[in-house]
């Protein structure tokens, strides 16, 4: 049974919900899906999160509650499902109003508008935080989740990040997003060079000091390593960073082109281009970067390859018609079979976590725009747009929001869009220069670099 | 007394005779002597002048000499220069998307052969670049076969292989930073560099 927030839809799906309530009324596990996320309609849930109490302990500025609040609100728009509603309007003044269910006066939310309400309480002793937070579904007055945590009070954001997680679990069966991190190319020193920064753009960190050029980071499946495109040996050569040691470990050095590393999904092997036979061609490479098996024979380019999430095929990008286009390559039946056919230059495949879809980059009408395709070729549909080149598109690891470059606004810089091209809106990333190629990590349980 | 006298007076006389005559025989050598150096020295003078004068000409002829050759070496290191300048500076430049040599860049192949082919210790990095357009990877590969085609050229116009590196910059080293094709198309080319 999934319920859908739908504005329009909720009277319609709430009376669904009691009608199946009655047909079916013992549901297993999947009842607890809130939130269809396949719904075409599916609109932004509106959530109050008025600021936490505090209730006990020493607030130096009054604001530790404020800000709490403000974390999980901003987390949670930012996953594109929630409407964050301004606390300006709320009617109740949130120091005095309760956290238990039987304090929560349930009408002036939903007079408010507000499907969801989060309410946090925290106490403070020494530099240790306590949180108890509790999300109430404010249509059926009922506990939704409720979840305790303990921790140093430097770590708020990260405990407040775990509880949208589950938040996210407990209403669409899987995890969020909110502990991944992004790697991208930024050239605000005067060389591209490889950086990291939180999934929202914040906490950034530079990780190679090269004076030399870095592109096309790769993030390992264990979100413990990132490859890389390095200059510094005077030749696009293939790096391997561990992301503890900070330290870039040259795996491939072979003359030519040691370039655009994918990391096949269940780790170890990589995919990659090299061009030491004089052609740039597919290889599969172990994580030193032996050659395990070249993957494509022939006299065009052969790039930009992108894993399915079985590992069973790779699509690339090849000019053997002539253009570049999308193939996909069949690693059992070792066929490779063109994908698009729109337009004249398509480049930057990136296959979804779900592996249903795969994203690219396609020149059309003079312009560089984000198209979605299925793996078999149907449904081709443009995301972007109308606004600059947009490119080198890729998922977050819940297949939920797009991860791209664009140059809308002058320099190039990364923006973050729903799987269905809504709600585009920039990374706020506070660095100068470009911003390119990123790449989003897998979910991390380390802690940030 | 009077015949001393006389003798003394005699003898005084030889004396100053001979004296006179002695003095004028000497006067006579001396005038002789001193008319003969005169045309020595003006004859020497003249010699020491001519002399003077054709080292003073050969001077300037060896400096003239050595003038012209300092020019010649000036021009030859000049021309030198300038064909090494020319074979660097000069780039080849490739079609949207293409990394087929055009005629034109076959016939500035043809005398960057010519450079190597006389200057045989010579090495040579060829860098393949692209425009902005297309993706950082593809443009990569598409520098990297731009580099290549170079290379396969001069190959077969008769320098060694080994003399010749290839490096791909993709589009990330524009020489020109406007979104127009008037400068894409200074991007989109092979870069040629003396080792």
């Amino acid at each position: 049974m999934s319920y859908c927030y739908s504005r329009n839809l909720r009277a319609y799906f709430l009376w669904l919900s009691v009608f199946l309530l009655v047909i079916f009324p013992a549901t297993p596990a999947v009842s607890r899906i809130y939130i269809d996320i396949n719904s075409p309609l599916q609109k932004k849930i509106p959530i109050a999160i008025p600021s936490f109490l505090n209730e006990g302990g020493y607030d130096a500025n009054q604001s530790t509650g404020k800000n709490l609040a403000a974390v999980l609100k901003n987390a949670l728009s930012f996953s594109g499902l929630f409407q964050g509603l301004d606390p300006a309007v709320f009617l109740q003044d949130p120091e005095k109003m309760g956290v238990k269910k039987e304090e929560i006066k349930f009408s002036e939310w939903r007079f408010l508008g507000a499907d969801l309400l989060v309410r946090g309480s925290y106490q403070t002793q020494g530099e240790q935080l306590g949180l108890v937070i509790r999300l109430f579904d404010v249509i059926h007055q009922k506990l939704l989740l409720k979840r305790i945590y303990t921790s140093d009070l430097s770590a708020a954001r990260h405990t407040i990040l775990t509880f949208a997680d589950e938040m996210m679990l407990h209403l669409t069966g899987e995890l969020g997003i909110f502990h991944t991190q992004i790697a991208f190319v930024g050239n605000s020193t005067g060389k591209k060079e490889i950086y990291l920064a939180d999934f929202d753009g914040s906490n950034i960190h530079q990780m190679t000091r090269d004076h030399d050029m870095n592109l096309s980071p790769a993030w390992s499946p264990d979100g413990k390593k990132i490859s890389y495109v390095g200059y510094k040996r005077g030749n696009p050569d293939l790096y391997t960073m561990d992301l503890i040691t900070k330290v870039g470990e040259a795996i491939s050095m072979r003359p030519g082109l040691n370039i655009a590393p994918t990391y096949f999904p269940k780790g170890g092997k990589l995919a990659a281009t090299l061009s030491f036979t004089g052609n740039p061609e597919l290889y599969l490479l172990d994580a030193r970067g032996e050659i395990l098996k070249q993957l494509t024979i022939n006299w065009s380019i052969d790039v930009s390859p992108s894993w399915s999430p079985d590992g069973q095929k790779l699509a690339y990008v090849s000019n053997r018609a002539g253009k570049p286009q999308i193939y996909v390559l069949d690693l059992t039946t070792k066929r490779s079979t063109r994908l698009t056919f729109e337009g004249d230059y398509n480049t930057s495949p990136a296959w979804s976590p779900r592996g249903d879809r795969i994203l690219y980059s396609g020149l059309h009408d003079g312009r560089f725009d984000i198209f979605m395709i299925t793996p078999d070729g149907r449904e081709l549909r443009q995301l972007t747009g109308g606004e600059g080149n947009n490119e080198n598109p890729c998922w977050s690891p819940d297949g939920r929001l797009i991860l791209f470059q664009s140059d809308r606004r002058g320099t190039a810089t990364l923006y973050v869009m729903q799987a269905n091209g809504t709600d585009q809106r920039r990374l706020r990333l506070n660095l100068g220069g470009s911003q390119t190629e990123p790449d989003w990590s897998p979910r991390l349980t380390r802690a940030t670099p | 007394m009077g015949k001393s006298r006389a003798w003394i007076f005699g003898a005084i006389m030889l004396a100053m005779l001979l004296a006179l005559g002695v003095s004028c025989a000497k006067k006579q050598v001396t005038m002789e002597t001193q008319e003969m150096s005169a045309e020595e020295a003006a004859a020497q003078q003249r010699a020491e002048e001519e002399a003077a004068r054709r080292e003073a000409e050969e001077a300037r002829q060896r400096e003239q000499r050595a003038r012209e050759e300092r020019q010649r070496q000036e021009a030859a290191r000049m021309s030198e220069e300038a064909s090494r300048a020319a074979f660097e500076d000069e780039d080849i430049h490739f079609d949207f998307d293409k990394y087929v040599l055009t005629p034109q860049a076959m016939m500035i192949l043809d005398e960057k052969a010519a450079y190597l082919r006389e200057h045989s210790g010579v090495r040579v990095l060829v860098e393949g670049h692209c425009d902005e357009r297309g993706s950082n990877e593809y443009n990569l590969a598409l520098g990297d076969r731009r580099a290549n085609s170079a290379k396969n050229y001069l190959v077969k116009s008769g320098v060694a292989e080994s003399r010749i590196t290839t490096i791909s910059y993709g589009e990330e080293q524009p020489l020109c930073m406007q979104q127009s094709e008037s400068c894409w198309s200074r991007n989109r080319r092979g870069h040629f560099g003396v080792r």
